[in-house]
């Protein structure tokens, strides 16, 4: 019978229908929770990049340290990943001078307060965070490397402006 | 003889009494096709749709039902009606969502289908505007970074979106028989276009209620429907001939 014909046809349109898979993957290229961006001044003469000598970024909550040149973008500069979630938090990080060399070994301990907010990307990504910097302290060990801190850009939503001026 | 059977020789019958009164005609004698009338049978129809509840029954993250109603205006159109409810979770790579609510479809089908003397069938297209008014829950998601030395955080906010709202159009092709005296079996498949969204501040929605799926990549979408339906005759109307 005629109708019955159109039903297998019907049929076979949904079964290629039901094969069609998804493939919104999430890309690597898309933006995720940015870095905090760290950039190294000379103390003495202002508006001056100074590199620090064999840093080394530990975060002695997770007790673990970034690899060795992860997350640098240039010698003057690096981005630091912190921990996301939603709302207040306050996390420690030591940054090591000279990190390879027992003798010139220098550790400073730095407080970071801020906020994280969530921000949808895509329904295959999911969500990132952005960041509101609230208060960055350096702790006083008598031997500090790092002079002073000072926060240029507290909204953090990408790595392009750096968030943190160190004079060293 | 079965009904079918009936038709068949109702129709040859006829034909025949054409045929041999297209020889008497000139003779100024009365046709005899002219005398036959044809009713059809007005009235509406109510069912259900069978394909949402099978996935209520198969599948954990969806419950749904549909009601189905159409009224016939004329020879081949039909006033259309589905009333229906979703409550659909979706569970994505980096996300958990739950949608909730109800809509209502309304428009026209157009029967294409000539039918033999006596059968109601349809082959038929239609056209529907909808409207979904519902929820959107964020379970829970995960926050992705561009640099992995943490992992990934996933976090369970619950935020409930209430009072969301979408609007679209869809243009439908399918089949109604009928099985039984006045039960028809109907199945159609359905083209959508998003006219309207309210997304949620901050998120998306991944579902709609009578929509189905929502695509990253387009404002279109598909729909599929299996229905069960019980006719209610309210009159018959005598169908005009064919002027010669």
């Amino acid at each position: 019978m005629r109708l019955y014909r159109y039903l297998i046809f019907v049929g076979l349109f949904l079964c290629l229908l039901g094969a069609c898979e998804r493939d919104d993957l999430c890309s690597a290229g898309i933006p995720k929770t940015p870095n905090l961006v760290l950039r190294f001044l000379d103390a003495n003469i202002t508006n001056d990049f100074k590199i620090v000598p064999g840093l080394r970024v530990v975060y002695p909550e997770v007790n673990d340290s970034l690899p060795a040149n992860g997350g640098t973008f240039a010698n003057d500069s690096i981005g630091i990943p912190l921990p996301t979630g939603l709302g207040e938090f306050t996390t420690t990080i030591v940054m090591v001078k000279d990190a390879a060399n027992a003798n010139l070994r220098n550790s400073d301990t730095v407080d970071i307060r801020y906020l994280a907010q969530e921000v949808f990307i895509s329904k295959a990504c999911g969500f990132k965070n952005e960041f509101i910097l609230q208060q960055i302290t350096l702790r006083n060990d008598n031997d500090n490397w790092i002079r002073n801190l000072l926060i240029t850009n507290d909204t953090i939503q990408n790595e392009f402006q750096a968030a943190v001026r160190i004079f060293h | 003889m079965n009904f079918k059977q009936r038709c068949v020789f109702f129709i040859s019958l006829s034909g025949f009494f054409l045929t041999t009164s297209l020889a008497f005609a000139q003779q100024g004698k009365v046709n005899p096709y002219d005398t036959i009338t044809i009713r059809d049978r007005y009235g509406l129809r109510l069912g259900v749709d069978l394909f949402k509840p099978a996935r209520t029954f198969l599948e954990d993250d969806f419950t749904g039902f549909e009601i189905v109603a159409d009224y016939r205006l004329t020879k081949k159109h039909w006033l259309a009606v589905e009333l229906g409810y979703d409550d659909r979770t979706k569970n994505e790579d980096n996300s958990n969502s739950t949608i909730e609510g109800s809509y209502v479809k309304a428009g026209f089908d157009y029967n294409m289908h000539n039918n033999w003397l006596g059968m109601e069938n349809m082959i038929y297209v239609g056209l529907r505007v909808g409207v979904s008014s519902f929820s959107n829950t964020l379970n829970s998601f995960n926050i992705q970074s561009n640099n992995p030395f943490f992992g990934e955080v996933s976090v369970e906010p619950g935020t409930k979106f209430d009072n969301l709202s979408a609007a679209w159009g869809e243009a439908l092709f399918g089949l109604r028989f009928e099985a039984l005296p006045n039960v028809y079996v109907n199945m159609n498949i359905q083209f959508k276009g998003l006219l309207n969204n309210t997304d949620p501040p901050n998120f998306k929605n991944f579902h709609i209620p009578g929509f189905n799926e929502v695509n990253d990549f387009g404002d279109f979408g598909f729909g599929f429907s299996y229905s069960v339906s019980y006719f209610i005759p309210f009159y018959e109307r005598t169908r005009e001939k064919a002027k010669k």
